[in-house]
């Protein structure tokens, strides 16, 4: 009897001492980072979105390494916060009003476009701009005074998508496989949109949750419309798994992949048996240049950098700047434009102010030039087209940028 | 004598006896609830801003425990579906807000919902027990994520719909500080409701049913009656829990309301104490701060080791550590924190007689 | 008629997988009297220790296979020695409790230690379709129904004949007549856990094989509590028969219903199937149903 009541006392004390010294710990932390310019970001780091989220914090902490190494802004270092929130847009929106009230973080960023939308009219409450890894359409129209889009939406992608279709066939069979979420909502009413304007109807739909890694019964429905042309608006394993499985039930159609949809190299679409085949039936369509086209300069200096700070090969960049990498470098870029604008002593609300003045901002051609106003908060509605190379296994573009309107 | 009367933890008349709060003619238990009163009302105004919405969401918590300890601690029915009955306060406080009505009402109307949902529930409970009940339960759930999903015009669907802020007339709630003073004072009114509750017939009715269900209808209670005054009681509270949490996030979806959630208010009687008013109230804090607590330490290492990319696994960790506690609690203390007090309450009692 | 056929295949094949998987669970609560809230989990854990082999140890599948089943037989004896001892006697509500904290457990353990990205374990069989009474359905469906029909079998060949088998139905019935008869109840409980865990494992490899290698593999583990609970938990022939019902209902929902209702319903209509069967046979199709002194 009395072992066991000194074991429990002891086991009592030691979990508390436990918990107190996390605390101090966390506080002492806390406390020790006060004199800089914050960025924070709602991130998903072990969820279903962890490729891009760890890409693109990856992106913005390397610019933010050479902004700091070059003296920071206004003599003071420019620092991301991180959170990790999964997914789970409650924990998104909480760590928003963290951010916004505890952290006096200057802008934040959330994973999910449902995160956007959550927080879209809490922003008056918030005061801090806010932008996603999602690009949604609805983040931008109508405009809302604190939400911006870095680069062209998913909508520009489905647009872009279908009008490459309609370039080789007058009356395509056009099917959309979508999340049934704002994320997945959003490729759905941009299809039916584009095939209005060309006034032909949208041959089929299915939905596919992000947590299904089997596309067959999406494909069976889909090959049962008789499409021949798939847009997907889902993220790289599902891409892979639709052309799996679209081959594996005989639906024999080409396979457009939105902005998420290249969050990995081919690697998994071409290692899967007939992969080399599959991996002809894909075209990517995206807002940002990849890290592969070393003819464009500012990836040449993204390059450089990863080069520097990651201690890294030339052979070795595509592991660590693949996906969002380029969209977090990119945003990094143009939010500390907006903090060196906003003067001194800068606040959410001028860093806000500073971003709707940017004209024409030049990322040495990763995008096209970027430009904000109050009435127009996204950057630019510009996209390119991929096609995966199979022997160098990158993403190739076709062409040169494509602005739909 | 007459001193002593001022100070004693007895009672001498049936009014003292029908008390809300027991005990209220003792002076010290008058002292204690003045203090509390008073800590509880500075609270806001001496943290910022992230602790008090950290307690608020720990005060809605505390109202679903409530609710849920009444259904599993007092009667012993085993429900999955916890989370959908906050889920049915939440979508009809968006709708009605919507609509302009005040939250007065609102409330207490999404409760009400939330209860006539609780009675459908309270027909299969009639023939299946246990295990069985706890399946049923968990359709229940199933069939309610996906209703919710699918009548997109009236919940927005999968992506979820805002909710505005609570009003009454020209008045409206919307800084943390407000909201406090709102779910406090909802909290407290559920919680000395289901205190005095377990000591009125149907409080007794339930403890009944679950010790014994047969023989409690030998003795004349009507089983069916008790079951579905339980479920009701039950949604009703989680109803109103979800209407409070729907007006506070702003902004609802399905997922807000999964499984997890369920098992997490589950967990959450279990670690506090079943079938006790002082357990969910001790369990549902316990479970809130729990994940903050995990993360303050996981920003603490990351600061300290920031090459083992703690952070990502961080939201492992505190899974498991959410794991772990309930294990741990069902194995070594299966009744919970009340047995901490308690003990704690007897070794004083006792002192200096110990053990 | 094609695509009724093609999602008739794939049901029984899915059907198969889930009374495989199903069984584990009536086997733990025959033997114990504990539903375990986890067995989706240990799949799940099965499955990864299958990919920790094959892939990242790289042993050829034919060692890889048994090399998982093991380790997972010792997680479920080491599951009912440290965890389940403690609880018996406690309420029901207790121990559903401790298998679902188990479960959450074992999850983010997985998850620490694996992370969440999708995983390529080496396909057992080759992929494509055959024809099938004239419907083109996926090998693996077809490897799947085979497996899972060997090891049903030969599971209940076990159960009825073997001395072991005997002795778990024997503690089943009543704990204490069968003590007295010098079975170990403690060897028994080890025993039916650790083959739980074995059989969860086989059940996962075989749902890799289906749907691919991720974290969500538990959730579809969850997938064979209606079918273990339709047939009656204590019933084998019932597990069988109601994985088939549930993988039929699903398949046919996801070909027919979803395009109706923009997807979604393949999960539902098990759970729906379920509901309606318990308030009909609150005991499931063939389980024995209790009866309860006062």
């Amino acid at each position: 009897m009395k072992n066991s009541k000194i074991k429990s006392r002891l086991s009592v004390l030691g979990i508390s001492a436990a918990w107190l010294a996390t605390i101090a710990l966390g506080f002492s932390g806390l406390a020790s980072a006060q004199d800089t310019h914050k960025f924070a970001i709602a991130n998903d780091l072990s969820g279903p979105s962890a490729y891009h989220g760890k890409t693109y914090s990856s992106g913005f902490s390397i610019y933010l390494r050479e902004v700091n190494d070059a003296g920071g802004v206004g003599g003071k270092k420019v620092e991301l916060i991180q959170e990790n929130a999964e997914r789970n847009v409650q924990k998104e929106v909480g760590f928003l009003r963290k951010f916004a009230l505890q952290d006096k973080a200057l802008a934040a960023i959330v994973v999910t476009t449902d995160g956007l939308f959550a927080a879209k009219p809490m922003g008056d409450t918030l005061k801090i701009p806010l932008m996603g890894i999602g690009v949604p359409e609805l983040a931008t129209s109508p405009t809302s005074p604190w939400l911006f889009n870095i680069f062209a939406s998913y909508q520009d992608t489905v647009f872009a998508a279908i009008d490459h279709i309609f370039q080789t066939d007058k009356d395509p069979k056009i099917g959309v496989i979508y999340p049934d979420n704002q994320y997945g909502l959003e490729a759905l009413r941009a299809a039916e949109i584009r095939m209005q304007k060309y006034s032909k109807p949208l041959a089929g739909k299915a939905v596919m949750s992000l947590r299904e890694t089997d596309a067959t019964t999406q494909a069976l429905a889909l090959k049962q419309a008789g499409v021949k042309y798939v847009i997907v608006q889902l993220a790289g394993a599902h891409i892979a798994a639709v052309l799996r499985d679209a081959d594996k039930v005989g639906l024999d159609a080409m396979v457009y992949a939105t902005t998420q949809g290249m969050d990995r190299e081919p690697d998994l679409i071409l290692g899967q048996s007939n992969g080399a085949n599959l991996a002809k039936k894909f075209i990517g369509v995206g807002p940002w240049s990849k890290w592969n086209e070393s003819s464009i300069p500012g990836v040449v200096s993204m390059r450089n950098a990863v080069m520097k700070y990651e201690k890294v090969t030339e052979a070795e960049l595509g592991n660590i700047m693949y996906s969002n990498f380029v969209q977090g470098y990119v945003n990094a870029m143009v939010l500390v434009e907006a903090l060196r604008r906003a003067g001194p002593n800068p606040t959410s609300e001028k860093v806000r102010d500073a971003l709707n003045q940017i004209r024409d901002f030049d990322t040495k051609g990763i995008t096209q030039p970027l430009t904000f106003s109050p009435d127009r908060h996204k950057g630019s509605n510009a996209v390119k087209l991929y096609r995966i190379n199979v022997e160098r296994k990158v993403y190739e573009p076709i062409g040169n940028w494509v602005a739909p309107n | 004598m007459s001193s002593l009367n001022f100070y004693r933890n007895y009672r001498l008349s049936y009014l003292e006896d029908r008390q809300l709060i027991a005990g209220i003619h003792n002076f010290w238990i008058r002292i204690w609830m003045l203090f509390l009163v008073a800590v509880l009302v500075c609270v806001p105004f001496v943290f910022e801003s992230y602790l008090v919405y950290t307690l608020n969401l720990a005060a809605i918590s505390v109202i679903g425990a409530l609710g849920l300890n009444l259904l599993i601690g007092n009667t012993g029915q085993i429900s999955l579906a916890h989370a959908s009955f906050l889920a049915l306060g939440a979508y009809t406080t968006a709708y009605l807000a919507k609509l302009d009505v005040p939250f007065i009402l609102v409330i207490p109307i999404s409760g009400a919902v939330a209860a006539a949902a609780g009675c459908l529930i309270a027909l299969p409970s009639l023939r299946l027990k246990g295990l069985y009940l706890a399946l049923a339960t968990l359709s229940f759930y199933v069939i309610v994520d996906f209703l919710l999903r699918k009548a997109s015009s009236l919940t927005g669907g999968s992506a979820g719909t805002h909710v505005p802020q609570p009003g009454i007339f020209s008045w409206t709630i919307t800084t943390d500080r407000g909201f406090y003073f709102l779910i406090l004072t909802t909290a407290v009114l559920c919680a000395i409701f289901v205190a005095n509750l377990q000591r009125t017939w149907v409080g007794r009715a339930m403890m009944a049913v679950r010790d014994s269900d047969i023989a409690a209808e030998m003795a004349g209670i009507s089983v069916f009656r008790t079951k579905l005054i339980a479920f009701a009681l039950s949604s009703f509270l989680g109803g109103i829990a979800g209407s409070l949490l729907g007006y506070y996030l702003q902004f609802i979806s399905p997922d807000n309301f999964s499984l997890a959630v369920s098992v997490a208010y589950i967990a959450t009687i279990i670690v506090g104490g079943l079938g006790t008013v002082f357990g969910s109230i001790v369990g549902a804090i316990f479970m809130t701060i729990l994940p903050e607590l995990v993360r303050v330490g996981v920003h603490a290492i990351s600061r300290i080791y920031p090459t083992l990319d703690v952070q990502t696994k961080g939201a492992f960790v505190e899974g498991a550590v959410y794991g772990l506690v309930i294990i741990l609690f069902l194995m070594f203390k299966p009744e919970g924190m009340v047995r901490y007090w308690r003990d704690l309450m007897t070794y004083f009692r006792s002192w200096p007689f110990g053990h | 008629m094609e695509f009724f056929l093609q999602l008739m295949l794939t049901g029984i094949a899915l059907g198969s997988g889930y009374a495989l998987s199903g069984l584990g669970f009536v086997l733990i609560y025959k033997a114990t009297g504990v539903f375990n809230f986890s067995h989706g989990h240990l799949t799940m854990a099965g499955a990864y220790f299958f990919y920790m082999f094959q892939v990242q140890l790289g042993l050829p599948p034919w060692w890889s296979v048994p090399a998982a089943v093991l380790s997972m037989f010792l997680v479920g004896v080491l599951i009912e020695r440290y965890c389940l001892r403690r609880m018996v006697g406690e309420s029901v509500i207790s121990i559903i409790m401790l298998t679902i904290g188990l479960g959450t457990l074992i999850r983010n353990l997985v998850g620490l230690i694996w992370g969440t990205q999708p995983k390529a374990p080496v396909p057992l069989f080759e992929p494509g379709s055959i024809m099938v009474l004239g419907a083109q359905v996926p090998r693996v469906y077809i490897w799947t129904l085979i497996v899972a029909t060997i090891l049903i079998v030969s599971f209940v060949i076990y159960f009825r004949r073997s001395s072991q088998g005997v002795a778990m139905r024997a503690v089943a019935f009543h704990q204490d007549h069968a003590s007295l008869t010098g079975i170990s109840i403690h060897r028994i409980f080890a025993l039916s856990w650790g083959l739980a865990g074995a059989m969860a494992t086989i059940s996962g490899i075989l749902m890799v094989q289906l749907v691919g290698l991720d974290l969500s593999l538990d959730a579809r583990g969850l997938s064979a509590f209606p079918a273990a609970i339709l047939g009656g938990i204590d019933s084998i022939g019932g597990v069988i028969l109601g994985g088939l019902i549930i993988g039929v209902a699903e398949s046919m929902a996801g070909g027919y219903l979803d395009p109706l209702v923009d997807g979604g319903s393949k999960e539902v209509v098990g759970y729906i199937v379920l509901l309606l069967i318990l308030m009909v046979r609150p005991y499931g199709l063939f389980g024995t149903p209790e009866v309860r002194k006062v």
